[in-house]
């Protein structure tokens, strides 16, 4: 089963519609604000890249968006649906994967096994049926075996589908993870500073298969990410957070000149 | 399936008889109960407060919980008994004979279990830092289990009992009683608690070991040996544990099993100060054995142990979806 | 099953060799369930036969547990709750109410299944320590209960006047006919519990443990397959229990006790956290175990009997747990694999490697 087949291409084009809004996202931490009132939209197609000084609330913003945090006020409307209050797995069933910024893999399981969690939305067979070994569950049992060694296939790692996660080498689980997310069928995928630890080939690397996945696979990918050589080149369209506050949004080009971008990033190398 | 010798269910504290011989001379009016409950819970509530010192000092240096923390204080009471009074080991096979003086037997009793604190630490903890959070428990609670089959093989199942530390008539007020060792228990919960507070404000070591708790990478950069740390904080546990072992024993006698239940209710306690606040887990021990002490008395003695777990788990449940929610329950 | 011959590419017969490599479980299963059938050619003694009927028991916890604590990751301190209920249920329901006996197996695993789905709501909400705590706490509650009402339970004297297990008409009488029933529902368990584990589920499960966070955000109900798993490993704790009131007709605290709770968690350690075979491993070494303590103790020092076992435990779980967390059979597989490997690779050493090995 060829790649492209195995993970179904959708019609990969930026589209003017709406995949992703956040209104007015709010989390309070104790005291702290982590993030403030915060809104932007990600248009389907496009690559989002989300930027600011460390501890700006970008990771939040990733927690408040696939469910693990609860919002302590405005909504998130992902695919017509009103994601606020949903648990994480549910959010994830509706199509929204992510990559963690330090690795979160099972290292308790093989690199394929991983992936083929990343299945779980998409298959259904339950304890009953796995305990009797139920036909259709054998079926769909293969099938994910299936689907998942293509996602392996895709990010390069498939000779490497029986080593067991730990032992990997950083960037090689950063592969794997990715993998796994992709093994979701996402239609949103968002990437934690997945080029942080890299080496300059694995960015380039990391590009190549970023656009790949956009331009092949139709997804649309939010990308929170400090290195901004890959920032400028890959994203569409960038939003600058400081403070949980958004300051600046537009191209990547309208963003670096803009002053309060400047400021904020002032001290920190560009 | 294991069976233990009959007759012991989950070991603990036997009730104060105290209150028991009280309840049978007949008539107490409504107030001299409650006060009587209030003594009782306070002198229960003072071990409580204690081993769950123990607990805290411990996790808050290693980040470990210790669940032997109990056995600490049985195994305090019943070196102490042998070490003062004739007594029958291994099944009345060999006869230890000492007979020191009581300061001395709990003295030389406090340095040993203090020891062997040391000596598991060394044995069993350190060997396995850095394993899995199931892993570490799965240690304490081995060690536990050891220290309480070690209790048993030594000293049979028999609750021992120790003199009161001043004999002497009890005190009367309003109609209840306050036993001399009652006091002797308060006092000596208060005075550690004391001690405590000067040991941790205004020593060096003390200030060490609050560093490591802090913050142990920056602690090692400052030159304090985190190991060091963790063996002491773990003989200071144990030290702890064993004064309020011997202490509560002339009250309520101590058996090998008494151990399981105190390290349960300390913990308990100290949980209250979500494991790493000491003044809270001090306070939280004296509410813990007001429960008991209230619930045994008004609503029904046999589930006394019940009603400490049924606060525990109020607590717990309230705590993990509330405030302190995420913080406390991820261990 | 490949009916090509690998080696000539032509069709060709059955090829044993390949078969068991594809099915390991399937046939370690099924040579498991042929040993046990025949085994009691071999056992005749009546005391050793029961002995193997306890080990039954245990199996049917120790997996149970294996997959709530191993491969779940949520630790659990109070399993023998499971297990009393079922044999107290069983009991009163056939001993006062008169109910035959696989109705009443039946309804003591619902029962039991119920009980722990409502006590997984609230106590899942806590991890590592606090859960720890919860489960010892919730088992010395039950204990407490099982011994204060007396008229539901007997008290500390137990539920006396079960009756036999019986098939039918049939009614069971002796060691051989429990032995039989006992290993062909662990036999049930087993398979179950394999195949569950090399599942979708199995995978889910084990993520989890890893990660619970990561599993969410894969899709995984952590909650819901918290509570499934818990009930799983409660209804097969019940219908060890129930058997255990059929075979000794008599219940008492003991089954409750959380020392065995205890004990079902050096099963578990013994066995490998997450090894559904080192379930039937860490049953059996340490129901032999003890055993053998009882036996020799009394010999060794005058007047001793149960009291080392206690010690023992404690010391095994220890050990164990700082040296071969993974258990006593992975631990040694691994040992054994790292020589293999470090052989493999100095393949220009193969002359001296037998005595370069470390």
């Amino acid at each position: 089963m060829s790649v492209q087949a195995a993970v179904a291409p959708r019609t990969a084009q930026k589209s003017a519609q709406v995949v992703l809004e956040a209104r007015r996202i709010h989390k309070v931490f104790g005291g702290l604000v982590a993030v403030n009132n915060l809104s932007f939209t990600v248009y389907e197609g496009e690559i989002l890249a989300i930027i600011g000084p460390n501890g700006a609330g970008k990771t939040t913003v990733f927690n408040l968006l696939t469910g693990v945090l609860p919002l302590d006020g405005g909504e998130i409307i992902f695919r017509g649906h009103r994601l606020n209050g949903l648990p994480p797995h549910a959010i994830a069933r509706l199509g929204m994967a992510r990559t963690f910024q330090n690795v979160h893999l099972f290292d308790n399981m093989t690199v394929l096994e991983n992936v083929m969690v990343g299945r779980h939305p998409r298959s259904r067979y339950g304890f009953l049926e796995a305990a009797l070994r139920v036909p259709w569950a054998r079926r769909e049992e293969q099938e994910i075996r299936e689907h998942s060694t293509a996602c392996l296939e895709l990010v390069g790692m498939a000779d490497l589908a029986d080593e067991l996660a730990g032992n990997l080498p950083f960037g090689q689980q950063r592969l794997v993870e990715l993998a796994r997310a992709l093994a979701t069928e996402p239609a949103c995928l968002l990437l934690d500073e997945p080029a942080s630890g890299l080496s300059h080939q694995e960015v380039a690397a990391l590009d190549a298969l970023i656009r790949r996945l956009r331009d092949e696979q139709g997804i649309t990918i939010l990308l929170i990410e400090h290195d901004m050589h890959l920032v400028m080149g890959i994203a569409d369209r960038v939003v600058v957070i400081n403070y949980g506050e958004k300051i600046a949004e537009g191209t990547p080009e309208e963003v670096q000149a803009d002053e309060r971008v400047i400021a904020a990033y002032l001290g920190e190398d560009l | 399936m294991m069976k233990e010798p009959a007759g012991q269910g989950a070991g603990g504290l036997r009730p104060p008889h105290e209150l028991e011989e009280r309840r049978e001379r007949g008539f107490m009016s409504l107030e001299s109960q409650l006060l009587q409950y209030l003594f009782a819970g306070l002198t229960l509530g003072s071990i409580y407060a204690l081993i769950a010192l123990g607990f805290v000092t411990i996790y808050n240096v290693t980040g470990i919980v210790n669940f032997a923390q109990g056995d600490f204080a049985m195994l305090g009471a019943l070196i102490t008994v042998t070490l003062y009074q004739r007594t029958g080991l291994f099944n009345r096979v060999i006869t230890v004979d000492l007979q020191l003086p009581l300061p001395l037997a709990i003295v030389v009793a406090v340095i040993l279990t203090t020891l062997i604190g040391v000596v598991l630490y060394v044995l069993a903890i350190r060997p396995a830092r850095g394993a899995s959070v199931i892993s570490l428990i799965i240690i304490t609670i081995g060690l536990s289990i050891a220290l309480r089959g070690l209790g048993l093989i030594i000293w049979w199942t028999d609750p021992y009992p120790l003199p009161v530390f001043t004999p002497g008539p009890p005190i009367e007020i309003a109609g209840a009683v306050l036993t001399r060792q009652n006091v002797w228990v308060i006092g000596t919960m208060l005075a550690i608690v004391i001690g405590l507070y000067l040991f941790f404000e205004h020593t060096l070591l003390g200030k060490a070991l609050r560093a490591c708790a802090v913050n142990r990478d920056a602690a090692r950069l400052m030159g304090i040996k985190a190991d060091q740390m963790a063996l002491f904080s773990f003989a200071l546990g144990a030290a702890v544990s064993a004064i309020a072992g011997i202490v509560i024993t002339p009250s309520t006698f101590m058996a090998y099993d008494s151990g399981t239940l105190l390290s349960l209710k300390g913990f308990v306690a100290a949980i209250m100060g979500g494991l790493t606040n000491a003044p809270l887990a001090v306070v939280g021990g004296l509410l813990l054995g007001l429960v008991e002490a209230f619930g045994a008395g008004l609503l029904s003695s046999a589930y006394k142990d019940a009603f400490a777990f049924l606060t525990m788990f109020v607590l717990l449940l309230v705590w993990a979806s509330g405030l302190f929610g995420r913080r406390l329950v991820e261990a | 099953m490949s009916t090509v011959n690998r080696k000539t590419g032509l069709p060709g017969r059955f090829q044993l060799a390949d078969w068991i490599t594809h099915h390991q479980n399937l046939a370690a299963f099924l040579a498991l369930a042929a040993m046990l059938a025949i085994l009691p050619l071999w056992v005749t003694n009546n005391y050793q036969r029961s002995i193997l009927v306890f080990i039954g028991f245990n199996t049917m916890l120790t997996v149970g547990l294996s997959l709530l604590m191993g491969y779940t990751g949520q630790i659990s301190l109070g399993h023998a709750v499971f297990f009393g209920c079922g044999a107290y249920i069983t009991g009163l329901l056939t001993a006062r109410y008169n109910w035959s006996p696989w109705p009443a197996i039946v309804a003591a695993a619902v029962l039991t299944g119920l009980l722990a789905y409502l006590v997984g709501v609230p106590i899942f909400k806590l991890r590592g320590h606090y859960l720890a705590m919860a489960t010892l706490g919730l088992n010395i509650i039950f204990e407490t209960v099982v011994v204060t009402e007396t008229g539901w339970t007997g008290g500390s004297n137990g539920l006396l006047g079960i009756p036999r297990l019986s098939i039918g008409p049939w009614v069971l009488k002796s060691e051989l006919s429990y032995y039989y029933v006992t290993w062909a529902m662990t036999l049930a368990i087993l398979a179950v519990s394999l195949n569950i584990v090399n599942s979708r589920v199995g995978r889910a499960l084990r993520a989890i443990h890893a990660s619970e966070l990561a599993a969410g955000t894969m899709g995984v109900e952590v909650d819901a397959f918290k509570l499934k798993v818990l009930t799983l490993s409660a209804v097969y704790a019940s219908l060890a229990g129930s058997l255990f009131a059929f075979y000794l007709q008599i219940v008492t605290p003991s089954s409750f006790s959380f020392i065995f709770s205890i004990e079902l968690v050096v099963m578990v350690a013994v066995g490998g956290l997450s090894s559904i075979w080192g379930a039937i491993f860490g049953a059996a070494s340490v129901t032999l175990l003890g055993e053998a303590l009882r036996n020799i103790m009394p010999r060794l020092v005058r007047g001793a009997s149960a009291e080392a076992e206690l010690l023992a435990f404690g010391l095994i779980l220890v050990i164990i747990m700082i040296f071969m967390p993974d258990g006593l059979t992975a631990g040694v597989a691994k040992r054994l694999r790292a020589r293999r490997q470090a052989r493999r690779e100095a393949p220009g050493r193969t002359e001296q490697s037998a005595d370069a090995m470390p």
